[in-house]
């Protein structure tokens, strides 16, 4: 009898320590998301190839945080991120790109997600980017959410499809 | 157009004087449209590098055509030398590609190519591979090559041969932040993030130092993200013919509609400074 209790207590301990530490991850995967509207640099091929920390701490997550920020895809605040000094990024814009740098181009097909929800014309002489600004900017700001509702709707369509 | 060069012949004992005309170079390089070849999608220009660059080509054909004008895909260090180190009395080069404050980088390649009489998979190829030699080393030609790779290396202007030029030569970077940025007052500096002030600290500025004489130009443009962009028309689409880019804070400005109407050489920055 006394050997099962200790072996009770054990199981016990155990299953707590696991589901502490799922909570904290969880916990500490939230916090660093709600950083997202400090990115000020993205990862880039030349000064920061990791970005700035807060991208750095974002990705190195992995894949596992692309729900909670597919979360963020819709939401309109401003981030520190401005594009060529003169267009500031909404924290959606900075999700959309962190997502985009945690798959190869061939996983991802980011651009054809886009172009199949929002042009019928054909777009090959068009570039990504400003297909992006055409989209998330150059409409009036109801316009720009409703794009951005739509968009995370397809980014999150494609994600449940590929982890079934 | 081209040089003349003025020969003494002595021959039986006399002396003649011979002029020989050789022609000069009109030279247009492009890398390729993405960052490296599995890069994500926000900076693939797709073949954006390639259509400009022969738009470029046609202009200097029709100015130039007695000239010997030439076009190539450049997407490694070993064919930019190699291209222009083999070539003689290069007069203009215009090179389109990605680019950053201490260098260009020329993207690499998908399947196989010539490198260095080696035959070279580029789909098997680490491109990200930091090691002297290897992937990102062979996209890229900076001149800080030891702060960024595991590299003994510095400077790789050394491999230039500044005798392919002429004697008066003009070269243009189009891709982005070569020759540094502009900060938010619109003052010349290097680079804005990490905050560098002293734009000949730039690559264009080494390169033309690098080559000793003409004239190396370079878009500048505002701001700590951002660089070069493509013209486009009224509806937005990208258009080559004009065979220039502009810097993205101005292509933003009018919301990258019809910029085909701006004229760049305003944003050009003149190397050495």
């Amino acid at each position: 009898m006394k050997k099962y209790r200790l072996l009770y207590f054990l199981v016990l301990i155990s299953f707590s320590c696991f589901v502490n530490k799922r909570l904290s991850q969880e916990y500490s995967d939230k916090e660093v998301i709600e950083n997202l509207k400090h990115v000020t640099s993205f990862p880039d091929d030349y000064f920061f190839p990791k970005g700035d920390s807060i991208c750095e701490k974002i990705l190195k997550r992995g894949k596992s945080i692309i729900p909670l920020l597919i979360a963020k895809i819709d939401d309109t605040s401003n981030s520190d991120y401005i594009y060529a000094g003169v267009l500031q990024y909404k924290v959606g814009d900075i999700a959309i790109n962190l997502i985009d740098n945690l798959y190869d181009n061939s996983e991802l097909p980011l651009r054809k997600l886009l172009v199949d929800e929002f042009f019928k014309k054909n777009t090959d002489d068009y570039q990504y980017i400003m297909l992006y600004d055409f989209v998330f900017f150059n409409n009036t700001e109801k316009e720009n959410l409703e794009n951005r509702k739509r968009f995370k709707k397809i980014i999150s369509k494609w994600y449940n499809e590929r982890i079934k | 157009m081209g040089t003349t060069n003025i020969f003494k012949l002595q021959i039986a004992g006399i002396t003649k004087t011979v002029s020989l005309k050789i022609k000069t170079t009109n030279l247009v390089l492009y890398g390729s449209g993405f960052i490296e070849p599995n890069a994500g999608n926000a900076h693939n220009a797709g073949d954006a590098f390639k259509e400009i660059a022969e738009a470029r080509h046609e202009i200097n054909k029709k100015k130039t055509p007695t000239d010997i004008n030439e076009v190539h895909f450049c997407p490694t260090d070993f064919d930019f030398f190699n291209i222009i180190n083999n070539l003689k009395n290069i007069n203009r080069l215009d090179i389109y590609c990605h680019g950053w404050l201490h260098g260009i980088n020329l993207g690499g390649f998908k399947g196989k190519r010539i490198i260095n009489s080696k035959e070279v998979d580029g789909d098997k190829l680490d491109w990200m591979d930091k090691g002297q030699n290897k992937g990102k080393d062979l996209r890229r030609v900076e001149i800080h090559e030891n702060l960024y790779l595991n590299s003994t290396e510095t400077t790789e202007l050394v491999n230039l041969k500044s005798s392919s030029f002429s004697a008066t030569p003009n070269v243009y970077f189009w891709g982005c932040n070569i020759g540094g940025q502009l900060d938010s007052k619109g003052k010349h500096i290097a680079n804005n993030k990490p905050l560098i002030t002293d734009p000949k600290k730039s690559f264009a500025q080494k390169f033309a130092e690098k080559i000793g004489k003409g004239n190396v130009y370079a878009l500048v443009g505002k701001g700590a993200a951002g660089g070069s962009m493509f013209k486009t028309d009224k509806k937005g689409k990208v258009i080559f013919y004009d065979g220039e880019m502009l810097p993205a804070n101005i292509s933003k400005n009018s919301n990258d509609i019809n910029t085909i109407i701006i004229d760049s050489t305003k944003y050009l920055k003149k190397f050495p400074l």
